[in-house]
């Protein structure tokens, strides 16, 4: 019945706890055998977020995987609490796709996360090896020698076989490898019974197949594909097909993005309600924005702003808050977006306390050139436009903080403490 | 590895962290990283009944004698004890002494 399937050679490897992997080698120990957390302790992180903790770590105290709360570790001294360095962290990813690529042509290979990529071996991995698992082997050690790593490679004949041979079975196998193909779907898919281990299914989904009577992945194997369907849309027939172990996707042929879109979002390190306090924040993602749109030589004609309300504010309000959008003349100007902004936020918001701010931008077109206005001076409008290119230029060269605006460094202001993140957490690069 | 340099560095990224606290352990970690070839500097906590920290400081590359060098300007300026790591088997130029006596602590 698999005859028509693809039947190709795709390994999803992913690295072992990988912040804390790198930290623990940089320190020379060994990220198998070091008790290691790393944690960042930003100021919107309210004490501290777990972003990675070691496999020894995760098993001594029973931590979650993904990401959890200062609150929840124990105060224990034989634990090591290291902070992030995010631009380590992506110089290491480049590094291992680069052995991936050693093994699969460019076109075959696809960086899934910071942590995770796909290689489609059909074509190379005789080349390396007897066998696609001696070929895994030699690719963990490859990292591991390289790089002092540990990888964990899912082995299946389709992308989502793959997955879920790499998060059911490889992470709990003593040589961190796991198979699956279409001949063992039955055995290796359909008797998991936690259907939120599975890939693409979470809490809610798994809700709603609990409503349907489906409580595993047999169960969901043997459902009703016209019901599932008639149920969930086309999530439905895709889950139907998933617990067959089907999945059609060409990897080498590239989605192409429809409408792709640029924007910015933060949780701010406080709860804030003073009107000219929540603007300045707006502001200055508003401008960070508009840089972006130019470094990327494009213009919007659609800006959105979502605001979400601090906890209490919420309860209160009874909606967690807003997100509108107003369509505009073609822009990427500083000024004409923030003006967008304010009219957004003055016209939604009514004096609730707020921790979240969301710009977007979607609607793009090229660059092209400038909408003049017959309204304002030509001279005037051109010279607003050099500005926002010269403090580009500057940052570009210099650091975002060489030139910032002077409402930066009013009560509110997170521009400058931001300028060093990498996604929201320490990038570390003053240290390289 | 420039030395003055590095040794500038190395102290004023690890004062705003030395906060003398009692009950607290201060070390200087170097950890000779094979794969990036570089030598890392951290700064690391040991309380007696918390957790432990550690922050990076800095890396330099260079010769071990180079290293050396540093390390004795590093002695001369704080008086952190000084632990290190993946230095197994590797011995000081100048005086031909083990640099890391036995593996230490953490694993």
């Amino acid at each position: 019945m698999y005859e028509s399937e693809p039947k190709r050679v795709i390994f999803l490897i992913d690295n072992k706890s990988f912040y804390a992997s790198v930290e623990a080698v940089a320190r020379g120990y060994n990220p198998l055998k070091t008790i290691l957390v790393v944690m960042s302790e930003q100021a919107n992180t309210n004490g501290g977020l777990i972003l990675a903790t070691s496999p020894l770590a995760k098993k001594l105290y029973g931590l979650q995987a993904n990401v959890s709360r200062q609150r929840d570790l124990p105060d224990e001294k034989h634990l090591l609490v290291v902070p992030p360095r995010m631009n380590l962290y992506i110089k290491r990813n480049l590094q291992i796709n680069d052995i991936f690529r050693r093994f699969v042509a460019d076109e075959d290979l696809w960086p899934y996360s910071i942590d995770e990529s796909i290689l489609d071996l059909t074509h190379s991995w005789r080349l390396f090896g007897d066998s696609p698992l001696a070929v895994a082997k030699l690719i963990q050690r490859t990292v591991r020698k390289e790089l002092g790593l540990y990888t964990t490679i899912g082995i299946g004949e389709n992308p989502v076989q793959a997955k879920i041979a790499l998060d059911v079975y490889a992470k709990k196998s003593p040589d961190l490898i796991g198979t699956i193909s279409y001949q063992t779907v039955p055995d290796k898919i359909w008797t998991i019974t936690n259907l939120t281990s599975v890939w693409s299914i979470a809490d809610r989904t798994a809700a709603h197949l609990n409503r349907l009577g489906i409580h595993t992945m047999y169960e969901l194997a043997h459902a009703n594909p016209y019901l599932l369907k008639a149920e969930m849309g086309i999530i439905g027939t895709q889950l139907f097909a998933l617990a067959w172990g089907i999945d059609r996707t060409k990897l080498a042929k590239r989605v192409k993005v429809r409408s792709s879109s640029i924007g910015n979002s933060q949780v701010l390190p406080r709860d804030y309600a003073i009107q000219s306090e929540i603007e300045l924040v707006i502001k200055e993602i508003g401008e960070q924005v508009a840089a972006r749109l130019r470094h990327h030589h494009k213009q919007t004609s659609c800006i959105s702003l979502g605001i979400g309300f601090s906890y209490a504010a919420s309860e209160e309000a009874g909606r967690g808050g807003f997100s509108h959008s107003l369509r505009i003349e073609a822009t990427n100007r500083n000024d004409e977006l923030i003006a967008a902004l304010l009219l957004l936020f003055r016209r939604y918001w009514q004096g609730e306390v707020i921790r979240n701010v969301a710009v977007y931008t979607s609607r793009l077109s090229a660059d092209a050139g400038e909408q003049l206005t017959l309204l304002t001076p030509i001279a005037e409008q051109v010279h607003k436009s050099d500005l926002a290119r010269t403090v580009d230029a500057l940052r570009t060269k210099f650091g975002f903080t060489t030139v910032v605006y002077a409402k930066s460094k009013l009560r509110g202001g997170t521009a400058i403490q931001r300028a060093s993140l990498v996604g929201g957490h320490n990038g570390g690069n003053s240290y390289e | 590895m420039n030395k003055n340099r590095d040794l500038k560095l190395i102290i004023e990224r690890l004062q705003p962290h030395f906060h003398r606290r009692s009950q607290v352990r201060y070390a200087i970690l170097v950890s000779n990283d094979p794969y990036d070839h570089t030598y890392n500097f951290f700064f690391n906590e040991y309380p007696t009944a918390h957790r432990q920290r550690s922050i990076p400081l800095h890396s330099v590359t260079g010769s071990l004698t180079e290293l050396e060098a540093l390390i004795q300007a590093l002695r001369h300026s704080v008086n952190f004890s000084l632990e290190f790591t993946g230095f197994a088997g590797l011995r000081w130029p100048s005086s031909d002494r083990l640099i890391e006596p036995k593996r230490e602590r953490a694993e």
